[in-house]
C-alpha cells in the first residue's frame, strides 16, 4: 500500500473505505479518492494502454488531462465508456476496465504492436488509405486496432437539463490569481461565479507550496474571503470548455452544461505542467511533479519510494522536498539548466544538506524499464558541445521519475475569444498580447508564476473585470514583482537513436514523426497537425502542443514566435454528448382543432413543425384504402381538410398592394377588392421559394397565405423587405392566431349555406373571391379557392372559435356525407389537377418557366425579386421541365417520388409526385425532367431494385383540364 | 365558458380565457388614447395604470392590451370590434391576440426560467412594479414569446404570451420540468 499518513487538507474522507475492482480485481479507496489515486495507492501504476502500439501508461498528470487513463465503468446496472480515471471518484462497488485492450490490461493480445512501431510511422494511415481499394481493409483493421470504450447501446436515456447562468465577472480558475481576482471584483460590487475543475477551491497553491507555511496561510485566508464572501458564487467540479461571443461560456458540470453569460470574464486556468522528451519517457512511475504533488498533498498516496527528479525551475526542487517530506528517498535530482535560479538555489542546498545528489546541466537520456514494466532506473544525459548527449556515469536505479521541466499557459479559451497571443522569451511561454474588450487574463496563463505575483495580478485583473462592468475599486493595487527566475526551459527534448521519446502521449507520436512531417512538407503547425495528428487526442494537446512547436521551430530553425499556433476552438475539454443534447426541445405546432383530428382517428405526420393528419383510419381499410376513401368521398360529395398550418399573413398600408408587387410576381396592386389571385415568389436569383394565394380586403388591407413550412422564415423576410424598401406596410403574422379550413367538393356550397346568410352563388361569390362574412356567427374570411379541384371555400376564422366553427361545418355538412381528409389524400387531390408543391415539385434551382407557371409571371411590372435573373434566364434554354405522366390503367409498377428518369444512360430528371388516383384508376404523376426528355413520348423511370418503367407523358392536369368543377354552380346553394 | 384560470402545474396558471387585443400602425397610439387607455411611452414597457388593464408596448409601436381580470367587458368588446371588417380604419392595424398565456410563479419560477431562456430575468424582476416594468421578447424552449415580470406583495410572477400554435407544445414542456424541478427538490 501505497498510502501516507493523514495530512492536514487531503481531499479523502479515511472514515468511509469504499470497495472497486479494476479489471476484475478488489481494491478500495476512500472517500473523495479518484480512481487513480485509489489505484496507484493499492499498488497499482499502470492503468492504461497507448492509443497507437499499446504500451503500458500510468499516471501523467493526475489533473484530468491524462489520456492514457481512460477506463469503461459498470455501476447500477450502466457500462459507461471513456470516463477519465483521474478525475473518476471511486463509488462503492464500481468496476472499472482499461478501453483500448483485447484480453485485459496485463495481458492485452495487441501488445507486440510496441515492436512493429518502425511499420506504423506518421502518416501511416493517410497512405494506407491511399488505395481505394484497400480502404475497407483498413479501416476495419485500424478500428479494430484502435478506438475507446464501447457504448451501451441499451443505456436509458438520461435526461440533462442544460441552465442559463448569469453574473457581473466570470473568474475561470481558482487558483491564486483566481481567488484574488473573484474577491477584488466582488468588493468592488460586482456579482462574480467562480469556476473551477477541481471539488476543492485552490488550485495549485493547495499542492505546489512544499511546506511554505506563510503562502499557505496566504492561500487559505484568500480561500476564506472567497468562501465567505456575498457577492461571490463557487461553481466547483466545473470545467470552463467553450468561451463564445458576448462572454457567454460552456460550463460542464458532471449533471448538465451550464451557459454563462458574464458582463466580464477571467481566465486564470493556470498553466498545464509540460513533460520532458527523452526515450522512454512513457513509462510506468514517470510522471509530472505536480502530478505527484497532487496525489501526495490531495489524496496521502506516495507514487514512488525511491524516486529521480528531472528539472529545469524552482518547482522541481519543491517537489523534491515534499517527497523527502512524505518519507520518499530521493535518489537524485536533475537539473536541466547549468545553474540553479536564485529561488532554487537555497532550496538545492537544503536537498543537499538532507543527502540528495542534485545535478546541474544533467538530463535524462532513457529510462529504463524493469520486470514489472515500469521505470527501474535513468540513464543520464549531459549537455556537449550544443546538445544532450549520452552521459558515462551509471545508471541510477528508481520507481518513480518525476518531471518539472516547465508550463504551457492554459489559454485556449482565450484564444477561442479571440485574444492575440505571443511568445515571451522571457517565461519561454505564449501569453496574452491583445484581448477582446471584457476578457482578461491573470497568473500563470500571464507568464507570473510567483505566488505574490499571481495574487497581485489577479487583484488587477479582478479590479479592471469589475470596471468594465460599471463597478469601481476603492481599493488600489499595485503589479506584483516579476517572477526571479523562469519557470520552463525552452527545449526540454532529448534525442535518441532507438526514439520512443514521446512528445504526444495520446497519439503516441515520437519526436522523429515530427522530423517526418516535416520532411514531407507538412512545415507548419496546422498542417504538422493534421499529418501527425499531434493534439487531436483526448487531452487536445495539453501536454504535447507546446513541446511540438518547439520541435517544429527547431526542425525549421526558426525562433518559437514566428511559429503560429494552432487555432483553439471548443470544447476545450471532452464533454459527454448526453449533456450536449440536453433535454432536447422540438417546438411542435398545433392546430386548435388538434384534439378532434386525435379523437377521430387521426395517424399524425410532421408537416413543417406542425403535426397534421396524415389520414384517418377507417375500420377495415388500409392506409391506402382510407386514402382512397377520403380522396373520392371529396370528389363524389364533401371533404374537410383542416388545413390551418398555411402561414396566413395581413399587410397593411397605403403602399401595401406595391409590396406585394415586389414581392411577388403576378399583378396584386390592381386586385380588385374582394378577389383573390395565386402568386408566386422568388428569390433573387429566380428561383420560386414560396406561393400562396393573395385576397384583397379592402383598398389597403390584404391577407394572403404562405406554404406551412415557410410561415416563419417568410415573415420575417417580408418584415425586413418593408424596412429596407422604407414602403409604409404593416404585416401582421396570423398564422397561429388564425384556424383555416377547406370545405370542398360539390356539395361544399350547399352545406355552408346552412352556417351563413353571405351570398354563395357564382354571381355573388364568384371562383376566386374572397368574402367577409359570419359562419355559424363567428367572424370569418372565405376565399373561393380551388387547390383540390372542385368548388371549395377555404374559412378563416380566430383560433379561438375554431372548434366551434368546425364542429359547426361537420354538423351542417354531416346530411351530405362530409369526410374529412388528411394530408395524403389532399397531395393526391391536387395531384390530380397538377397543382405544384414548393419544395416538392420545385427544387433549389427551380424557376416559374421550368414549373409552366409563365402565366403568374408579369414581366411587364417595374420590379419584383428575382425579375432580372428571370429576364436573363428567358433568353436561355431551359435547364428542366415539368411533365405529367400516367400509366396504364390498372397498372401499378413501383414509382416513387425521386426516382430518377433515365434517358439514354444518363439521369434525366426525377419523378416529384406520383400516387394512384383513385379518381382516374391509374398511376399518374409528376416529373422534373430535361427538355429533350420532355419532348419524348415515354419516360423511362428508374425503380427501386433498378428495373426501369416506360411512363407515357401526357397533358396536364390529369383531372378536369378545363376547370369546370371548381367553378360549377351546383344548384343547391342560396341564390 | 371556460375557467379564466386554469392550474398546469403548481408554477404555472393558464390565464388565456383573459379578454386581450393588440393593435398596431401610424395611429394606434391615438387610437388607445382615445380610448382613454395610458400608454407608456418607453419601447418594451408596460403599465397598468388603470388597475385592471395591462398595456404593453411592444417593440415601439405595436400594443398589446389586456385585462388582468378574469372578465372584462370594454375589453372584450374592443377586441370584437377590431375583427369586424366595418370598422376598419386606416392607420390602425389590428392584430388579433389568441394566444396562449401563462402566468409563472412561485419559489421555483426563477429555477425554470434559468433552464429554459437565455434571459436574465433576475434583475428585472427585482426592479419589476406591480403595474410597470419592462417587457422582454425572447424565446423559451426554442419557441418566440413575450414576458412581463410583475412585483406584487413581494412575490414576483411572470406573464408569458406564446402564439397559440405552439400552446400545447409550450404549456406541457414548462409543466413537465416544472414537475421534474419539483420531483428533484423533493427527492
Amino acid at each position: 500500500m501505497n498510502r501516507l499518513a493523514a495530512r492536514p487538507g487531503e481531499w479523502i474522507d479515511r472514515s468511509q473505505r469504499i470497495a472497486f475492482s479494476f479489471e476484475g480485481h478488489a481494491h478500495h479507496g476512500y472517500q473523495g479518492d479518484t480512481l487513480t489515486s485509489a489505484l496507484i495507492a493499492s499498488g497499482v501504476r499502470t492503468l492504461g494502454r497507448s492509443f497507437k502500439y499499446h504500451r503500458p501508461r500510468g499516471a501523467l498528470s493526475v489533473a484530468n488531462h491524462d489520456a492514457n487513463a481512460i477506463v469503461q465503468i459498470r455501476r447500477a446496472g450502466r457500462s459507461i465508456p471513456n470516463q477519465r480515471a483521474d478525475l473518476l471518484p471511486i463509488a462503492e462497488g464500481l468496476e472499472a476496465f482499461a478501453v483500448n485492450t483485447q484480453g485485459g490490461l496485463a495481458r492485452d493480445r495487441r501488445r507486440h504492436l510496441d515492436r512493429l512501431s518502425a511499420y506504423l510511422p506518421v502518416g501511416f494511415y493517410y497512405k494506407a488509405f491511399h488505395s481505394k481499394r484497400l480502404f475497407p481493409y483498413w479501416e476495419r483493421l485500424f478500428r479494430n486496432l484502435t478506438g475507446l470504450g464501447a457504448v451501451d447501446l441499451d443505456a436509458p436515456r438520461v435526461v440533462t437539463p442544460k441552465r442559463h447562468e448569469f453574473a457581473d465577472v466570470a473568474v475561470i480558475g481558482a487558483g491564486p490569481a483566481g481567488l484574488a481576482a473573484a474577491v477584488a471584483a466582488a468588493d468592488a460590487g460586482a456579482e462574480v461565479v467562480l469556476v473551477d475543475e477541481n471539488p476543492r477551491i485552490g488550485g495549485s497553491a493547495t499542492y505546489a507550496l512544499a511546506s511554505e507555511t506563510a503562502s499557505a496561510q496566504r492561500v487559505a485566508d484568500l480561500i476564506g474571503s472567497v468562501t465567505s464572501h456575498p457577492r461571490i458564487r463557487r461553481f466547483v467540479t466545473t470545467v470552463a470548455t467553450g468561451l463564445y461571443a458576448d462572454h457567454l461560456l460552456a460550463l460542464v458540470t458532471q449533471d448538465r452544461l451550464l451557459k454563462l453569460r458574464a458582463g466580464s470574464v477571467i481566465i486564470a486556468q493556470g498553466a498545464f505542467e509540460q513533460p520532458a522528451v527523452f526515450r522512454n519517457n512513457d513509462l510506468p512511475g514517470v510522471m509530472l511533479a505536480s502530478g505527484a504533488q497532487r496525489l501526495m498533498h490531495r489524496y496521502a498516496v506516495a507514487p514512488a519510494s525511491r524516486v529521480g527528479i528531472l528539472g529545469a525551475n524552482v518547482h522541481a526542487y519543491r517537489a523534491a522536498l515534499d517527497a523527502r517530506a512524505a518519507g520518499i528517498e530521493v535518489s537524485v535530482l536533475l537539473d536541466l539548466r547549468e545553474r540553479p535560479g536564485p529561488q532554487s538555489l537555497p532550496l538545492a542546498e537544503t536537498l543537499r544538506a538532507q543527502g540528495v545528489r542534485v545535478l546541474n546541466g544533467t538530463g535524462v537520456y532513457a529510462a529504463h524499464r524493469g520486470g514489472s514494466g515500469d521505470i527501474d532506473s535513468i540513464e543520464l544525459a549531459e549537455w556537449r558541445e550544443g546538445a544532450w548527449r549520452r552521459s558515462s556515469a551509471n545508471a541510477i536505479a528508481v520507481d518513480g521519475l518525476w518531471m518539472s521541466v516547465g508550463f504551457a499557459p492554459a489559454d485556449a479559451l482565450l484564444r477561442q475569444a479571440g485574444a492575440v497571443v505571443q511568445y515571451d522569451a522571457r517565461a519561454c511561454q505564449f501569453v496574452p498580447g491583445v484581448l477582446p474588450p471584457g476578457l482578461f487574463a491573470c497568473g500563470k496563463v500571464n507568464g507570473v508564476f510567483d505566488l505574490d505575483a499571481r495574487v497581485a495580478d489577479g487583484q488587477r485583473a479582478g479590479t479592471a473585470a469589475a470596471l468594465h462592468c460599471g463597478f469601481e475599486s476603492r481599493s488600489c493595487f499595485g503589479v506584483g514583482a516579476p517572477d526571479q527566475e523562469t519557470a520552463t526551459h525552452p527545449y526540454p527534448i532529448v534525442e535518441h537513436p532507438e526514439g520512443m521519446n514521446f512528445v504526444d502521449f495520446d497519439e503516441d507520436l515520437q519526436l522523429k514523426d515530427f522530423a517526418n512531417a516535416v520532411q514531407e512538407g507538412f512545415d507548419n503547425a496546422e498542417l504538422l497537425k493534421r499529418f501527425t495528428t499531434v493534439g487531436m487526442g483526448l487531452s487536445q494537446g495539453k501536454h504535447s502542443n507546446a513541446n511540438a512547436l518547439r520541435v517544429l521551430a527547431q526542425l525549421r530553425g526558426m525562433p518559437l514566435d514566428s511559429i503560429a499556433q494552432t487555432t483553439a476552438r471548443p470544447m476545450f475539454q471532452s464533454v459527454p454528448m448526453s449533456h450536449l443534447a440536453g433535454r432536447g426541445f422540438s417546438p411542435e405546432r398545433r392546430t386548435p382543432v388538434d384534439a378532434d383530428h386525435e379523437s377521430l382517428g387521426a395517424v399524425w405526420m410532421p408537416a413543417g413543425n406542425w403535426r397534421r393528419p396524415a389520414y384517418y383510419r377507417r375500420d377495415r381499410l388500409t392506409r391506402e384504402e382510407s386514402i382512397a376513401a377520403e380522396v373520392r368521398a371529396l370528389r363524389g360529395g364533401i371533404g374537410l381538410i383542416d388545413v390551418g398550418t398555411l402561414g396566413k399573413i395581413e399587410a397593411h398600408g397605403s403602399q401595401a398592394g406595391e409590396f406585394l408587387d415586389r414581392v411577388y410576381t403576378g399583378h396584386f396592386g390592381s386586385l380588385k377588392v374582394g378577389m383573390t389571385r395565386y402568386g408566386l415568389m422568388l428569390d433573387e436569383s429566380g428561383v420560386i421559394v414560396d406561393d400562396g394565394v393573395i385576397a384583397r380586403l379592402a383598398p389597403e388591407v390584404f391577407y394572403f397565405t404562405t406554404t406551412t413550412g415557410n410561415s416563419a422564415a417568410l415573415f420575417r423576410e417580408l418584415v425586413r423587405l418593408a424596412t429596407w424598401w422604407r414602403m409604409p406596410v404593416s404585416l401582421v403574422n396570423l398564422t397561429g392566431h388564425f384556424a383555416a379550413f377547406n370545405l370542398a367538393g360539390p356539395r361544399s356550397r350547399e352545406a355552408l349555406a346552412r352556417l351563413t346568410s353571405l351570398a354563395l352563388d357564382d354571381a355573388a361569390f364568384p371562383y376566386l373571391g374572397v368574402r367577409e362574412a359570419k359562419i355559424a356567427n363567428v367572424p370569418a374570411r372565405l376565399l373561393r379557392v380551388g387547390f383540390v379541384g372542385e368548388l371549395g371555400y377555404e374559412i378563416h376564422v380566430p383560433s379561438g372559435s375554431a372548434a366551434e366553427v368546425w364542429n359547426a361545418i361537420r354538423t351542417a355538412g354531416a346530411d351530405f356525407g362530409i369526410t374529412l381528409i388528411g394530408v395524403e389524400a389532399q397531395r393526391m387531390l391536387r395531384l390530380e389537377k397538377a397543382h405544384i408543391i414548393v419544395g416538392q415539385d420545385t427544387d433549389g434551382l427551380t424557376n416559374p418557366f421550368e414549373i409552366g407557371a409563365d402565366w403568374a409571371v408579369k414581366m411587364d411590372k417595374p420590379f419584383f425579386i428575382g425579375q432580372r435573373s428571370l429576364a436573363i434566364i428567358a433568353k436561355n434554354a431551359p435547364r428542366q421541365q415539368l411533365v405529367g405522366f400516367a400509366l396504364e390503367p390498372g397498372r401499378y409498377a413501383g414509382i416513387r417520388e425521386c426516382h430518377l428518369v433515365i434517358r439514354d444512360g444518363d439521369i434525366a430528371g426525377r419523378v416529384t409526385s406520383v400516387g394512384q388516383s383513385p379518381t382516374l384508376g391509374r398511376t399518374i404523376g409528376l416529373a422534373l425532367v430535361t427538355p429533350a426528355a420532355a419532348r419524348d413520348a415515354t419516360l423511362s423511370i428508374r425503380i427501386d431494385g433498378g428495373a426501369q418503367v416506360a411512363a407515357p407523358i401526357v397533358p396536364l392536369p390529369f383531372y378536369d383540364p378545363a376547370g369546370a368543377r371548381q367553378r360549377i354552380d351546383s344548384g343547391g346553394a342560396r341564390s | 365558458m371556460k375557467s379564466p384560470v386554469r392550474p398546469v402545474s403548481s408554477m404555472l396558471r393558464d390565464v388565456t380565457a383573459r379578454p386581450r387585443f393588440g393593435c398596431k400602425g401610424p395611429l394606434a397610439e391615438a387610437w388607445l388614447h382615445e380610448l382613454g387607455l395610458f400608454v407608456p411611452q418607453a419601447s418594451n414597457s408596460w403599465s397598468c395604470e388603470r388597475g385592471d388593464i395591462l398595456l404593453a408596448r411592444l417593440a415601439t409601436s405595436e400594443f398589446l392590451v389586456e385585462s388582468l381580470a378574469p372578465e372584462h367587458a370594454q375589453i372584450r368588446n374592443i377586441a370584437a370590434s377590431l375583427l369586424d371588417p366595418a370598422q376598419r380604419r386606416p392607420g390602425l392595424v389590428p392584430v388579433p391576440r389568441q394566444d396562449l398565456v401563462l402566468e409563472l410563479a412561485g419559489a421555483g419560477a426563477d429555477g425554470l426560467l434559468l433552464e429554459t431562456c437565455n434571459v436574465n430575468f433576475a434583475p428585472l424582476a427585482l426592479n419589476a412594479g406591480a403595474c410597470a416594468g419592462p417587457v422582454v421578447l425572447t424565446q423559451m424552449v426554442g419557441v418566440g414569446l413575450t414576458v412581463i415580470p410583475r412585483r406584487a406583495d413581494g412575490e414576483v410572477s411572470y406573464l408569458i404570451w406564446c402564439d397559440p400554435s405552439f400552446g400545447h407544445y409550450l404549456r406541457s414542456t414548462l409543466a413537465g420540468i416544472a414537475d421534474d424541478m419539483i420531483r428533484s427538490a423533493s427527492s
